[in-house]
């Protein structure tokens, strides 16, 4: 149908590209837009049950995501055994209800704390509401239409191999469950939606500063800035 | 829905990056017909191999004419409707089974087909004579192989997934298999039977199974223990299809708190506020 | 010798009167933006005292500074790896509820109320939500002793005293504060640079003056926690972190900061030191009571020919060599003794010093008669009202010792200009004194004139900066004279 071959085969390069063209444009143009945002000086009690849960979960579910997509063969490989299978899978839903339990808790905060809703943007609610989508459908799809481990590694893995590849394939994607399309459809529709809204905070998380010297000193004119600067 | 590959390179070449490359036209248009008839036809249809779901179409010119093929071929359905004696004998030998409609299956295609399948009739023996499984009696044996093969346990030759992943059966244990397909337990008498199960194993012909099973197909005595397998459950045990989601919702929930209760353990000294606690103890 | 310049600082408590001006000077100047109304980058505090954010000096609670396994360093709150686990939720940041939460009043109340009974009245507003709230703290709630039952007696220095030194002090008739003035101290170890994951915060070689670059901060607030003087601040509305600056615009075109300038009492004193940086990882783990001498090793001699020649080997200008040798704080901290850095044993090495108040006894009530006893007027420092230990506790990482030198010196200067002034202190009595203090007539003549004749020009000896220099290196002074701003494009504000 041509519907599911705009949904999974020309969203996906439309929200990469926006994605790409639009973090690195504004990184350039607007470098102190990127910024966490965090509210938790206006509030840090709520903040513990929200902040930390839904992290938690959505890094070791996006993290499950990329294994399934990187190494399909070894998510295969560990469910050969069905003790290991329902493991990860009860590891999975775990942790997806724990994002989904966060991701309320941080709107619940959003609301109740007359505070924390004078920070809140138009465009804060509008990813939450993506996130709500896109982590209560994860949840349902793990319950109803297990077991996505498996199956993420053999249909939804060769079709993104399939669009990494500028082959886009939907065959394998198209006649999946509608709850699954729209958990896809919504995660590019984030995608896309990403380098226009907070979430950029996520690609400036700290990589250099377990290597970098505790103390920065920068020096304006050369000074012993020839001996490396810092201490 | 399938399209060209070089249609879809093109596509993406375009999406991509901007550019219009020129495309490619495809060299051998019969090497294309074969496929697509290998792809689509072969799991309800053989050449000369008896009647799968659908019918045997060694010879089917002699019984229908080559322009009436192809019209049925683009759409059943509406040939059907439209009340068509020779069709409607065809649903009713089908068991009122419609042959679906392919997207993308044109006119022109449909003529090439019919063509295909001539040219297979008068082979002596048809590449599409389908799978010819062994008539013997199944065994204990192909049970257990077959089950093994369900779970996982032995893993399928060709690399395809394991059923479970995606099929409950009766009998799995656990949080039950995978709820994504339909359950399997009684899949044996649904299918009617030895042949069809095996044709239908042997090239599944659902639309998501498909782009799956048509690169890792199951070998012949896989078919045959799978056969066996569900034709054991078939007997002793009842679809289930809810099995084993609810101690997996308990299973899930359970873990989510016992997270929960891990964070407030490991981050138990976290800051909870001077002044207010200061100025209540105070008073 | 790796021989480095910084800016450094002396606040004289014994002549704050806590007007609070620099507060009101600074606040002006630098945060009466949105998200910055909560923010005292100077602030001023009555000590016994719990200051602002309450507490602050407990770091059982907020978990500031550094910590020493007689080895090493570490953060106190998430220095390197404990970063990662920690990003999601700081479990050592305050919350506004420790600061105070900023208000304004419902002033249009007072003219748009109907005609009634009553005297309309403006209540106070949230400057964060616009809703009516009942105050509950503000930047200096405990003022002048103010509220003293809950926050003069659990200011944490009080743990350094005998339950018997803690009840005098509360005593009415004993009763004593002072005021304690506080801006960043642009430390030589500073706990926010070293605990930043973005690299923001940084120290300027040139004058150590530690800053946080808007652009990089992404809000992570780890440099909130690891401050142990809670000198960094987290701006709610742009999502960034801020902090006192020390007025660098001002003192790079030779004015001192605004809080100096503006100081009533004339209580600080602003100059380059010279240091030696690579002593810093060897003290860095000294035990508590040491750390005050330590601190004072590090800074360098500038009249040292060994100094001046290293301080040229490491390109650092003569002009900033020559206002080290006028530097007073040099003089206060190094050549004095007297000015001593507040909390080292949070080992961030402040650089802004405090001369500790002699608050003595004047006058003592007996059998209803007030005895001005000239003989026993500035008694014995011992005697005074604040115990030695509460300063020692502040001033001295708990070594009394360097508290009772500076008191005492102190004391000393006093007989000496009372001697000189009065005469009713005799020369012996001085002399004894001088000889008690390890001091001479013309270090007490020099002390005296620096802390009470001294004018704006002497207390504040402002180093070259060199901007020109800075600029003619790396772009054409004319071309950046028309292009310089503020750094940024668009306004600093909030993202999405």
């Amino acid at each position: 149908m041509v519907s599911d071959f705009v949904l999974f085969g020309v969203l996906p390069y439309v929200a990469m590209v926006l994605f790409l063209v639009v973090t690195v444009q504004r990184y350039r143009q607007s470098k102190f837009s990127y910024s966490s945002l965090s509210s938790q000086f206006l509030e840090n009690k709520q903040h513990f049950w929200s902040s930390v849960p839904f992290h938690y979960g959505i890094l070791a579910v996006l993290g499950g995501h990329l294994v399934g997509f990187l190494l399909p063969d070894a998510i295969l490989g560990w469910n050969a055994v069905p003790w290991r299978l329902f493991l990860l899978e009860a590891t999975g839903l775990s942790l997806g209800l724990l994002t989904v339990a966060g991701l309320v808790m941080i709107v619940v905060r959003r609301l109740s704390s007359s505070r924390v809703r004078r920070v809140s943007t138009i465009a804060d609610w509008i990813v939450y509401v993506m996130l709500l989508i896109q982590v209560v459908s994860g949840v349902l799809v793990a319950y109803f239409h297990g077991w996505g481990s498996s199956w993420f590694a053999s249909s939804a893995s060769p079709w993104l191999w399939s669009l990494v590849t500028l082959s886009p394939d939907i065959s394998y994607v198209a006649p999946l469950p509608l709850l699954v399309k729209l958990h896809i459809v919504n995660a590019f529709v984030l995608i896309a939606f990403f380098p226009f809204t907070r979430l950029v905070h996520v690609l400036v998380i700290p990589n250099m500063y377990l290597w970098r010297k505790p103390q920065v000193v920068i020096w304006n004119r050369g000074g012993p800035a020839a001996r490396g600067g810092g201490r | 829905m399938q399209i060209s590959r070089t249609g879809r390179t093109l596509l993406a070449a375009v999406l991509v990056t901007g550019a219009l490359a020129a495309p490619a036209l495809a060299q051998d248009v019969s090497e294309e017909t074969v496929n697509y008839f290998k792809a689509n036809c072969t799991s309800c249809h053989t050449i000369g191999g008896g009647r799968l779901t659908g019918p045997d179409l060694k010879g089917v010119t002699e019984r229908q004419g080559p322009e009436w093929l192809a019209t049925f071929i683009v759409n059943p359905a509406r040939v059907i409707n439209g009340g068509d004696a020779y069709a409607l004998e065809l649903k009713r030998e089908a068991k009122d089974q419609v042959m679906p409609t392919l997207p993308g299956l044109t006119k022109d295609l449909a003529t090439k087909l019919v063509e295909l399948i001539v040219v297979e009739s008068a082979k002596e023996k048809s590449r599409f004579v389908g799978l010819q499984l062994s008539d013997r009696p199944l065994t204990e044996e192909d049970v257990a192989y077959g089950r093994a093969l369900y779970n996982g346990g032995t893993a399928i030759a060709s690399g395809a997934p394991a059923c479970i992943g995606c099929h409950q059966v009766d009998g799995t244990g656990g949080f039950g298999g995978g709820r994504l397909g339909p359950d399997l337990t009684d899949v044996y008498s649904r299918l009617e039977g030895r042949k069809p199960l095996a044709a239908w194993l042997a090239a599944p012909p659902s639309l998501t199974m498909q782009p799956i099973f048509a690169d890792h197909p199951l070998e012949s005595d896989e078919v045959l223990s799978m056969v066996a397998y569900l034709k054991s459950t078939a007997e002793s045990g009842r679809p289930t299809p809810g099995h084993g989601a609810f101690a997996f919702l308990i299973a899930g929930m359970a873990g989510a708190a016992v997270i929960l209760v891990g964070f407030d353990l490991i981050w138990r000294r976290r800051f909870r506020g001077v002044r207010r606690r200061l100025v209540m103890e105070s008073k | 010798m790796d021989v480095r310049s910084q800016i450094a600082m002396v606040f004289h408590l014994d002549k704050c009167i806590g007007c609070h001006t620099c507060s009101v000077a600074c606040k002006n100047i630098w945060t009466d933006r949105e998200g910055t109304e909560y923010m005292w980058w100077n602030n001023v505090e009555t000590k016994p005292g719990t200051g602002y954010p309450t507490k602050w000096e407990d770091q059982e609670a907020y978990r500031g500074g550094w910590k020493t396994d007689g080895k090493t360093l570490s953060l106190r709150s998430t220095g390197k790896a404990r970063i990662i686990p920690n990003i999601f939720h700081n479990p050592s940041q305050p919350s506004m509820d420790d600061y105070y939460e900023p208000w304004t009043y419902d002033f249009k109340e007072l003219f748009n109320a109907p005609e009634g009974d009553d005297q309309p009245v403006a209540r106070p507003i949230s400057k964060i939500t616009g809703e009516h709230i009942d105050v509950e703290s503000g930047p200096n709630w405990d003022d002048d002793l103010g509220g003293s039952q809950i926050y003069a007696r659990n200011d944490p220095n009080m743990e350094a005293l005998t339950p018997n030194q803690r009840l005098q002090m509360m005593s009415i008739e004993r009763l004593v504060f002072f005021y304690l003035p506080r801006i960043c101290n642009h430390c030589l170890n500073p706990a926010c640079v070293a605990s930043c994951p973005s690299g923001a915060l940084y120290k300027r070689g040139e004058d150590g003056i530690v800053l946080i670059n808007q652009q990089v901060c992404r809000a992570w607030r780890s440099c909130v926690s690891a401050c142990p003087y809670k000198k960094t601040y987290y701006n709610w509305s742009t999502g960034k972190s801020e902090k006192c600056i020390l007025c660098f615009p001002r003192l790079e075109t030779g004015q001192a900061p605004a809080c100096f300038h503006s100081c009533v009492g004339r209580i600080r004193y602003l100059g380059n030191l010279l240091y030696d940086a690579d002593m810093l990882p060897e003290i860095g783990n000294l035990p508590d009571d040491q750390l005050v001498d330590a601190q004072r090793r590090m800074i360098l001699d500038p009249h040292d020919e060994k100094v001046i020649e290293a301080a040229r080997a490491n390109g650092i200008h003569e002009g900033i060599i020559e206002s080290a040798q006028q530097s007073p704080v040099y003089s206060f901290v190094k050549e004095f003794g007297i000015a001593l850095p507040p909390h080292i044993e949070y080992r961030t090495f402040p650089m802004l010093f405090y001369v500790p108040p002699l608050l003595p006894v004047m006058s003592s009530k007996e059998n209803d008669v007030i005895d001005n006893d000239i003989e026993d007027l500035f008694g014995d420092i011992e005697k005074a009202r604040a115990p030695i230990s509460y300063f020692g506790s502040l001033f001295g990482g708990g070594n009394d010792g360097v508290v009772r030198y500076a008191l005492r010196k102190q004391w000393a200067v006093r007989l000496v200009r009372r001697h000189l002034t009065v005469g009713d202190v005799t020369k012996e009595t001085a002399e004894r004194a001088l000889a008690e203090a390890d001091c001479t007539w013309e270090q007490a003549d020099k002390i005296y004139r620096l802390t009470t004749l001294a004018s704006m020009d002497e207390r504040c000896i402002i180093p070259p900066f060199q901007r020109e220099m800075a600029i003619e290196m790396m772009e054409d002074p004319h071309e950046h004279r028309a292009s310089v701003g503020f750094g940024f494009n668009s306004a600093p504000e909030r993202g999405n």
